[in-house]
């Protein structure tokens, strides 16, 4: 089997320190391959966004990030230094954030963001660009994501473009870059129905032509359905359900992802009841329990007595569940 | 927008008129409305009633108040601002102010220089600290230093300083027409006198502006797309906190100016405070007119210098 992309093992990340530290991701394991696009599918505060966050070591300095195996195409991201993980993020490893706004600095045009970002990558002794020929490549990205005006744009301030198009430069500026990793934390989820389609095909022909990995945060399983090979179900900071898109959209194995099946559904369906998962979605505890057990319409006495193992359904789907025999 | 740009001009100018003419006239009333007579101020107490009325009819005092007003209004936009009743008599207000505002701008622009490069070094090393031991003794004077009135610190700068180490001299100016290097001297204690409150409060504002800047999204791309920490302060984070920083800039010259005033007292600076408050004293009404009318206009230049800087900084203003 060859090395994945990414390989994380038992990965832990918790905020603050002593009686106040709270863990927000409990041991999340997951391999991404490379080309591959996995969804990692979850409600808020379920620690998907932490997950990803972590993996770019972007959190801030009152989070501890632990884990059993954090590698990057072999090589352990926990002991690559400081200096050489900035060197790893943008050209290796990059992120589309969730609010194109707010993703851009203000004071700053489009052209400039996109220059300066090619030029952290690419100038220098080994790079192949002089800093003349930034902007004709910027311009040429733009072209790529479908803006008709590069130059326009390039000279414009970030108030002045609307979230659609923002996001559709940081798409372009991020996949410019060529990184063989990206995770993508909500792209769509502040934008229109119609806008998102757009953003959704543009990151599905931009994966495919870079061939990237792309691990792709979501609350939205419609939206998984279109672009994801594989969905991980995240539940209180761990993932309680992965397996192939078709599969787990089709046979749900664990009763929370048959839940947000069911939601998703009655959605689309007028008339309809909607169906809702009852009880406070939230972080519940995983000590001696399923935390998902207190919401749980198939809850037996072993949930409440003992953390579920996780168990194979089928070759590459595999169940963090007691009703699935192992 | 060439139109656009000139109409702005156009309607900018004509605010400083209005403002200028309405801030003279508040002067000019509430100086009247005050006892007091530059007549007694310039011939003495034993002056007889017709030497009084004679200098009352020779500077036009025996009008009504609104003709003495427009008398003022009219030479003053010609240029004249009339002659020194009591202090100075018969000297050329323009003369008088010519010689001392050199002195008040430079210690007004030494205070302000000293007040940003003290804040900027301060206020980054503050939010580059931030929770730690340079940032609490940098909060904690900047909160000392805005609850100290600008005279009190004045004596304490002149004890240390002057008195005690005797590295500034203690009282007096040479002005920078006759030396440079003199002035930058005899004018380092006031300057820090008025600089030490305003650098206070810029401080503040700009550490505060540091910290929020620093947790904008934005940054976080930055970092993500693996620019490093220098460049992400100077161009994300410094770059945008330099908004706030410099509006508070400008609203900060009026306090300076009004600082100026006590400032130049005490340290027996020849400039337009000190002379404003002499005037005042001896009811030197012109002098009393041409110097508010001075920092009137100074205020209102500088306010249109700051909205000029804050528009060049913030693209979303343009």
């Amino acid at each position: 089997m060859p090395t994945p992309l990414l390989r994380v093992r038992d990965l832990r990340t918790s905020f603050g320190s002593g009686d106040r530290r709270s863990e927000v991701v409990k041991g999340v394991s997951f391999d991404l391959n490379k080309g591959e696009v996995l969804g990692l599918i979850g409600e808020s505060g379920s620690g998907k966004t932490v997950t990803g966050l972590s993996v770019l070591q972007l959190l801030p300095d009152n989070a501890h990030v632990e884990a059993a195996e954090l590698t990057y195409n072999g090589r352990s991201l926990a002991e690559v230094g400081a200096k050489d993980m900035q060197r790893l993020r943008g050209a290796d490893l990059a992120m589309i954030f969730q609010d194109p706004v707010g993703s851009f600095n203000p004071a700053k045009t489009i052209g400039w963001h996109i220059v300066k970002a090619l030029g952290r990558h690419s100038v220098g002794p080994s790079g192949d660009l002089k800093p003349g020929d930034l902007k004709a490549v910027a311009a040429e990205l733009l072209k790529q994501v479908n803006i008709r005006e590069p130059e326009r744009t390039m000279a414009s301030y970030p108030h002045q473009l609307s979230g659609g198009m923002l996001q559709r430069v940081l798409i372009a500026m991020v996949f410019g870059l060529n990184p063989k990793l990206v995770i993508a934390d909500e792209p769509t989820t502040n934008l229109d129905n119609l806008v998102e389609r757009q953003i959704l095909e543009l990151i599905r022909s931009q994966q495919r032509q870079h061939d990237t990995g792309v691990l792709f945060v979501t609350h939205d399983l419609t939206v998984a359905r279109h672009l994801c090979d594989r969905v991980a179900v995240m539940y209180s900071g761990r993932i309680v359900e992965i397996g192939p898109t078709e599969r787990i959209l089709e046979r749900p194995a664990h009763p929370y992802t048959a839940g947000l099946l069911a939601t998703a559904r009655s959605l689309e369906k007028r008339d309809a009841a909607l169906y809702e998962i009852k009880g406070e979605p939230g972080a519940t505890s995983w000590a001696k329990r399923c935390a998902f057990s207190a919401r749980c319409p198939q809850v037996t006495d072993r949930c409440t007595a003992a953390e579920p193992t996780e168990r194979t359904v089928e070759a590459g789907h595999s169940v963090r569940c007691f009703n699935h025999a192992a | 927008m060439a139109f656009a740009l000139l109409r702005h001009a156009v309607m900018r100018s004509a605010g400083v008129m209005i403002l200028a003419l309405m801030g003279a006239a508040v002067v000019f009333f509430a100086m009247r409305a005050a006892p007091g007579d530059p007549a007694l101020t310039a011939l003495g107490e034993g002056a007889s009633t017709e030497t009084i009325a004679a200098f009352r009819a020779r500077w036009n005092l025996d009008e009504p108040l609104i003709v003495q007003f427009g008398l003022w209004v009219a030479n003053a936009l010609r240029g004249d601002f009339g002659q020194s009743l009591s202090i100075a008599s018969g000297t050329d207000v323009y003369t008088l102010l010519a010689d001392r505002l050199p002195n008040t701008l430079f210690i007004g622009v030494y205070a302000i220089i000293l007040a940003v490069l003290i804040s900027l070094v301060a206020g980054t090393a503050a939010a580059l600290n931030r929770g730690g031991i340079i940032d609490t003794v940098a909060t904690s004077i900047a909160a000392a230093g805005i609850s100290m009135p600008d005279f009190w610190i004045g004596y304490v700068l002149i004890y240390a300083f002057a008195l005690g180490l005797g590295w500034f001299p203690a009282y007096g100016f040479i002005s920078p027409v006759e030396s440079l290097g003199g002035s930058l001297l005899s004018g380092f204690l006031p300057a820090l006198a008025i600089a030490a409150p305003m650098a206070a409060s810029f401080t503040r504002i700009l550490r505060s502006a540091l910290i929020d800047n620093a947790h904008r999204d934005h940054v976080r791309v930055a970092r993500s797309l693996g620019h490093g920490p220098s460049f992400i302060f100077l161009h994300h984070v410094l770059r945008n906190a330099l908004i706030p920083f410099v509006t508070v800039i400008g609203l900060q010259v009026r306090y300076l100016l009004g600082g100026t005033v006590v400032i130049e007292r005490i340290f027996g600076i020849n400039g337009v405070g000190s002379l404003m408050i002499d005037a005042a004293f001896g009811r030197d009404y012109p002098i009393i007119q041409a110097c508010a009318l001075t920092f009137l206009l100074i205020v209102l230049l500088v306010n249109i210098v700051v909205d000029l800087i804050c528009t060049m900084l913030n693209p979303r203003m343009r």
